[in-house]
């Protein structure tokens, strides 16, 4: 949080845009910058008080895992990652692990292949919903490296391979219902039914 | 934009169309299917309850049921009994997921996504006694296309 003011002396020129930000609703009600700081800031710099105080909740909202800023400004480097980014992360190693189990034990390839397309929909919706709002930088990456993470003991056995899948299916409907009830209303109804999917999965995986 | 008690009504509504449905559809289905058939209807009238209890400690009057629905194709005979059967829990899956983004309490959207999940997975369930193997998985259950 204590990135100013240094950083913000030199970011004069972003007044007209940073104003925008804010007069476009931008900054919604997640602004958790405390009076203290901005306070202090202000006296760091008491010429620019009024616009400290201003880019101060911005920097902080930022640092608060807000969704101003535009990509590659200074301030969204600090942004914690939304919380989502894992759940999409799960769900690609869930679809990675769909895969490696078609490659391993071709005769389940009929079988597994509808339930891997929808995680590859999940995968999709997913990373769509984090895009509408700013995505961590990490995202797009940690979405295909989830494939080496996910690879271990070798599969062979075919009741085994469905057994895997239906506990890692049980344990991420788990998951992604355990995000409903804090999640912003818009992402709630893609959550539900990506947990049904889940929960219709593991019918199919008896 | 729809507000929480709207949508709690429009699934209290659904519920109410879904045991009427499920009497028409035990009164067709094949012995074998009836307890399937009546704990799937039992379901639907524990929901309605609380659904009902939810309603009332939000303040409001929970709308009653009608005397008589149209089902979405006849039932003639056991198969098309299990057919609705599967028609009406699908169709409750998208009444949910509409519930679901329009409630605004924990309590309430937990309540939702729990009547988004069973209803999923019933619907699945009876499309599987009707097509085995080759019932579809939707990716996105109760998502309109």
């Amino acid at each position: 949080m204590h990135v100013f003011p240094a950083q913000l002396s030199n970011r004069g020129y972003r007044r007209a845009p940073l104003i925008e930000h804010l007069a476009g609703g931008k900054l919604y009600s997640m602004t958790r910058y405390s009076d203290a700081e901005q306070i202090q800031a202000s006296r760091d710099q008491p010429s620019r008080r009024g616009f400290l105080a201003l880019a101060g909740a911005i920097v902080g909202a930022s640092a608060a895992g807000c969704t101003v800023g535009r990509p590659g400004s200074t301030g969204s480097r600090t942004r914690a990652p939304d919380p989502l980014t894992q759940l999409l992360t799960e769900h690609a190693s869930l679809r990675d692990s769909y895969d490696a189990t078609i490659r391993a034990i071709g005769t389940l390839g009929v079988r597994l292949a509808p339930l891997k397309s929808n995680l590859e929909q999940h995968v999709a919706a997913l990373a769509a919903a984090l895009a509408r709002k700013p995505p961590p930088p990490a995202a797009a990456a940690s979405v295909s490296s989830a494939a080496a993470a996910s690879s271990g003991a070798p599969i062979a056995d075919p009741v085994a391979a469905i057994a895997a899948l239906r506990a890692a299916e049980s344990s991420l409907q788990q998951k992604t219902m355990s995000y409903v009830p804090n999640s912003a209303a818009d992402r709630v109804g893609l959550l539900g039914s990506i947990a049904a999917c889940h929960a219709c999965h593991q019918i199919v995986l008896q | 934009m729809t507000s929480q008690l709207e949508a709690m009504q429009a699934a209290l509504a659904a519920e109410h169309a879904a045991i009427w449905a499920y009497g028409v559809i035990g009164t067709y289905a094949a012995a074998t299917r009836r307890p399937a058939v009546s704990a799937a209807e039992q379901t639907h009238r524990v929901r309605r309850d609380q659904l009902e209890t939810l309603i009332v400690a939000g303040s409001a009057i929970p709308n009653p049921g009608l005397a008589a629905y149209q089902l979405p194709s006849p039932v003639t005979d056991p198969t098309s009994a299990i057919v609705v059967a599967g028609q009406i829990e699908e169709g409750l899956t998208a009444v949910w997921r509409f519930a679901l983004g329009n409630c605004d309490t924990s309590t309430t959207r937990v309540f939702a996504l729990n009547a988004l999940i069973d209803s999923s997975v019933q619907s699945l369930a009876w499309r599987q006694v009707i097509e085995g193997n080759a019932a579809l998985l939707h990716p996105f259950p109760g998502q309109s296309a």
